[in-house]
């Protein structure tokens, strides 16, 4: 399983970890009923605590992204909802805009350029 | 005259050679020689067994003949004389095994010579530890040998799938394979040594104990190849068995040029498990997609995971990552 994390992400790192799951899910690199690697497999991957990975693995659990399965590990259940994960990368997307001196409408403008 | 030819005529001369010395030195000794001969001796160093001389000549020039038979395969049908890492494990077989052969005949020889009976050979511990030694001697003297010669011309790596990596950002890959037969083998195993070491306690009398250390073994063997995970990332590669992650190997990028994908089936490796010679061999967990780990010596280490693709991509778009900043 392929995951990225952002290294000048200021968000707190199990809702960075939780990020990279999501949008593994979302890219289809993992699909459903895909059985994800142990938590301390992938926080000694990504150089984080194993805490922190199952702290983002139960929010995915909980958003209905991931299933846990009682001797059977943590599994894939449904890619994330497509709206919930478009809203979240516009919001990225509105605050890279932000730091670049764009304002939402600018935005806007530029997404109705491109379609 | 080729590389191959000479390689063969120098093995070729010391296979002979060999046969000259098993057949001249006995028929030259056989006068004081007893029959029949002691063959095998006991941990105590007292003969237990006997063979005739016949037998033991034929014996030796059997052996002899396996060895110069491994010798063809190998050189005429896998190539091994045009290739150092296949050449020297090879030279290595087979310095070590003929020396064994003419070492034991030695042995045996020197037992029985100018005894009246076979019972009155005597075989030391001594020169056992010296053949053991000898043999290694040889091996090792087989592997320097060989490394001189010719060294083919690197292969153009295939070249493996490969991605974009964004900056900024830490990617990383994590997979494993799981072979369901091992994990019932080791939960038997484990099982099974629970059962035998609570009735040997129970019943000290039975002998139930030594069932007791195969049982643990295949518990260990099966829970380490039951299951292989890989992780990529930053500047390595690590291998890890069984369920708590050890033992575990760790490959530095530094030492890898390349990795590919292959559908591998234990047939073509000869089994499961770690198969073949270092620098080509696979750890086959189970049939199927195979991640392929090109090392920059030439030699390479194939290991069946699933989602092989990604790992293989991202370890491309790693090393040419530092290729670009080094």
């Amino acid at each position: 399983m392929l995951l990225t994390l952002d290294l000048n992400d200021p968000r707190p790192l199990h809702e960075q970890v939780a990020a990279a799951v999501r949008q593994a899910v979302a890219s289809g690199v993992a699909t459903p009923g895909q059985r994800l690697p142990s938590a301390r497999e992938l926080a000694a991957a990504l150089g984080v605590n194993a805490n922190t990975v199952l702290r983002a693995l139960r929010d995915l659990r909980d958003e209905g992204v991931l299933e846990f399965r009682r001797g059977r590990g943590v599994s894939v259940l449904r890619p994330p909802d497509g709206r919930q994960v478009l809203l979240r990368r516009s919001r990225e997307l509105l605050e890279e805009a932000g730091r670049y001196g764009y304002r939402p409408e600018d935005v806007i403008e530029m997404i109705k350029e491109l379609s | 005259m080729s590389y191959r030819s000479r390689f063969l005529a120098v093995c070729g001369a010391g296979a002979v050679t060999a046969g000259a010395l098993l057949v001249a030195v006995p028929l030259w000794l056989r006068p004081r020689l007893p029959e029949p001969l002691a063959v095998h001796w006991g941990p105590s160093g007292q003969a237990d067994r006997t063979g005739s001389f016949g037998t033991a000549m034929a014996l030796d020039l059997a052996m002899l003949g396996l060895i110069v038979a491994f010798l063809l395969y190998a050189v005429l049908h896998r190539d091994a004389a045009d290739h150092p890492d296949r050449r020297r494990p090879v030279a290595a077989l087979l310095a070590g095994a003929v020396t064994l052969v003419l070492a034991v005949r030695a042995a045996t020889l020197a037992a029985n010579l100018d005894r009246p009976d076979w019972r009155a050979a005597e075989l030391p511990l001594m020169p056992v530890l010296f053949i053991l030694l000898a043999v290694v001697a040889a091996g090792a003297l087989g592997w320097a040998a060989a490394a001189h010669g010719p060294v083919p011309p690197p292969r153009e790596t295939p070249a493996g799938p490969s991605m974009r990596l964004a900056a900024g950002r830490r990617t990383v890959w994590v997979s494993s394979a799981v072979n369901p037969w091992a994990g019932a083998a080791a939960l038997a195993g484990v099982a099974g040594a629970a059962v035998v070491g609570l009735l040997a306690w129970l019943f000290p009398f039975a002998g139930l104990g030594t069932a007791l250390p195969p049982l643990v073994i295949i518990g260990l063997v099966g829970a380490i190849v039951h299951r292989v995970g890989v992780r990529v990332g930053d500047d390595r590669v690590v291998i890890s068995f069984g369920p708590f992650r050890a033992p575990a190997r760790t490959i530095p990028l530094d030492n890898l040029r390349g990795a590919t994908v292959e559908d591998r089936q234990p047939y073509q490796t000869g089994g499961w498990g770690l198969r073949g010679l270092p620098g080509r061999s696979t750890i086959m967990i189970r049939g199927g997609e195979t991640l392929v780990l090109r090392y920059a010596s030439g030699g390479r280490l194939a290991i069946t995971v699933d989602d092989a693709r990604h790992g293989a991509a991202l370890i491309n778009a790693l090393l040419a990552e530092r290729v670009q900043a080094p």
